[in-house]
């Protein structure tokens, strides 16, 4: 459950606050879970809606990162194979918190843009567009992290050739 | 192979959906202070009642039997009566063997006012308590006299007859004036406990009050879809605190064999809290952008599974206990087991359970009258339970009493699917006085 709460949050430190929020409420509530759903989904559930609420009560907006001038390069396959957990983590870290929000409810939980722009409080249109741009900024971090030239691959070859 | 996005999405959900990493080693010690924190101790009026019973008790006994450094013999027992005597009334005079000037003539004299003023403090406060515990032979119900005829030679006067000094004192030095072998009494003599043996029969009247934990039986009726329902009503209804008052008659009829009856009362309450898994609750603020004069939705908050309802469910009973119990005695103390059955004559109810037909909570309080489920009375109950007394004085007592009572019928009415009955525990600590 902590690798869910990073995903979440700014920090590692905002990651290990969600998570014991998180613990907590499943301490409190556990009263409440009548066996509909597996535990581990109750469990995630809970800690997914702690985070959420989180970012609510902190009122951070979604950013605006001027990455709409990034053309649109589609990686290969397997490219993340390249990266470990723990950089892949923490790439998701560092993207903005709207951007961070909307990739982590519709790309990974399996949201749709309806759902996750209810849940956020903004609309479909956004959620689209912030999914677009989340994955712009992860390809362009990948290629910072991997040095694979995916997002350009001239960049790499100079790079290997020393030019 | 150049991928779709959606297929990086997938990429991405493969790889971190069920990542796993460690959280750092503060966390869980945090998860544990926090949960820590959540506990209240709660001091219920019951614990804070019965301390000051038990302080009131304490003080009680301090009072009547004062602290002596002497060691005290225990004394033979004696047979006590109804004797009346004026604690502040120097003129009363103890069956004792009293030497004094022989008088003139046969006339009633005050002994005590004879004496000098150190003899008759004496017989004041150590000798004239034991007036209580002297009792003629064959004469049950006499009060002593104030006075003493006095024989004509003015030997030493006997004893009112039926008992000896020795048999009652304990041997202290003799006074001037004193013949030998009087023997004075103290007064811690006197927190001797009650002489059942020359009474085997006496009637106690006891009262007491302590706190209550009150356990729920849930049982279906054999319907297999029952259990879903009682399982749900276990995991919303909590356990039962409260407390018990009371106060009965006991007659002792054979030494160590007594029968009782009163009036018991029971109150305990209970928590029901239920939320509504499948419920979504979004509290969203609409807020005026004044430069573009256009309303923006900001969802502030978000409640999954979070219709909430929490209601005290109490409920009171008083009954009709009627008892048999046994007696052992050692000296002050002693123990008495008791049990027997208790019949019903109130019940008041109120608070929410589970409905059983649409699964969401409704009230069983008659003046809200949603659903019917438990009996206007309790029915039929036994009980049963452990007596440690202790004597603070001859016809008094105090006591702690453990008791367990079993709910025979059950509290439900018969159209609700589930029967409830409850196993109420509790701890009685009261007073018993021996009339």
């Amino acid at each position: 459950m902590y690798a869910v709460c990073l995903r979440y949050a700014r920090t590692p430190a905002d990651a290990a606050d969600i998570l014991q929020e998180g613990f907590i409420k499943v301490y409190t509530k556990l009263g409440q879970y009548h066996f509909q759903g597996s535990f581990e989904g109750w469990i995630r559930r809970i800690m997914v809606n702690t985070a959420l609420r989180t970012y609510q009560r902190h009122r951070y907006e979604l950013e605006q990162t001027g990455l709409e001038r990034l053309p649109d390069f589609p990686q290969e396959a397997d490219a993340l194979a390249l990266l470990s957990e723990a950089e892949l983590l923490g790439m998701i870290g560092r993207l903005p918190d709207g951007y961070r929000l909307v990739f982590n409810l519709v790309a990974i939980e399996g949201y749709s843009h309806a759902e996750a722009a209810e849940v956020l409080g903004i609309q479909e249109s956004t959620s689209r567009s912030q999914l677009t741009k989340a994955r712009r900024w992860l390809a362009e971090e990948f290629d910072k992290t991997s040095n694979t030239g995916l997002l350009n691959p001239m960049a790499s070859k100079r790079n290997n050739n020393g030019t | 192979m150049i991928s779709s996005e959606e297929e990086l999405d997938k990429q991405w959900k493969e790889r971190l959906q069920n990542a796993s990493v460690p959280p750092p080693a503060f966390v869980w010690p945090e998860i544990e202070r926090a949960l820590q924190r959540k506990k209240r101790r709660v001091i219920g009026w019951w614990s804070a009642g019965s301390a000051a019973v038990l302080l009131t008790g304490l003080l009680w006994y301090r009072a009547a039997v004062p602290v002596s450094s002497e060691q005290v013999a225990p004394a033979p027992t004696v047979a006590t009566e109804k004797a009346t005597l004026a604690a502040a009334d120097h003129t009363a005079v103890v069956a004792e063997a009293v030497a004094i000037p022989p008088a003139k003539s046969h006339e009633k004299v005050n002994v005590v006012d004879k004496m000098d003023l150190s003899l008759q403090s004496v017989v004041a406060e150590e000798i004239f308590p034991l007036a209580r515990f002297v009792q003629p032979e064959g004469r049950k119900d006499v009060s002593l006299p104030t006075v003493l005829d006095r024989q004509e030679k003015g030997t030493s006067l006997s004893l009112l007859a039926g008992r000896s000094p020795k048999s009652l004192l304990r041997e202290q030095p003799s006074l001037p004036g004193w013949p030998s072998g009087v023997i004075r009494k103290r007064k811690e003599q006197t927190g001797q406990c009650y002489d059942f043996s020359e009474n085997r029969r006496a009637w106690l009247v006891e009262g007491y009050l302590g706190p209550l934990y009150s356990k729920k039986q849930l049982e279906t009726t054999g319907n297999p879809e029952q259990v879903v329902y009682r399982d749900r009503r276990r995991a919303t209804e909590g356990p039962g605190w409260g407390f018990t008052l009371g106060g009965r008659a006991a007659y002792l009829f054979s030494e160590k064999y007594l029968f009782s009856a009163g009036l018991d009362y029971q109150q305990f309450s209970e928590v029901f809290e239920y939320a509504d898994p499948s419920s979504i609750e979004y509290i969203i603020k609409q807020v005026l952008d004044v430069s573009t004069n256009t309303w923006k939705i900001d969802t502030i908050d978000i409640n999954f599974g979070e219709e909430r309802t929490r209601v005290f469910n109490r409920f009171g009973l008083v009954d009709v206990p009627v008892s048999m119990g046994y007696e052992w005695r050692a000296g002050r103390m002693g123990v008495r087991l008791q049990g027997g059955g208790a019949a019903n004559l109130f019940f008041w109810k109120r608070g929410a359970i589970l409905d059983p037909q649409t699964g969401v909570p409704g009230y069983f309080t008659p003046a809200k009258g949603t659903q019917s489920v438990f009996r206007v009375r309790a029915g039929l109950s036994w009980h049963a339970g452990v007596q440690w007394f202790w004597h603070l004085a001859p016809k008094t007592r105090v006591f702690v009493e453990p008791t367990f009572r079993q709910q025979l019928t059950p509290l439900s009415v018969t159209t609700h699917p589930l029967e409830q009955r409850a196993q109420n525990w509790s701890l009685r600590v009261g007073f018993s006085k021996i009339i």
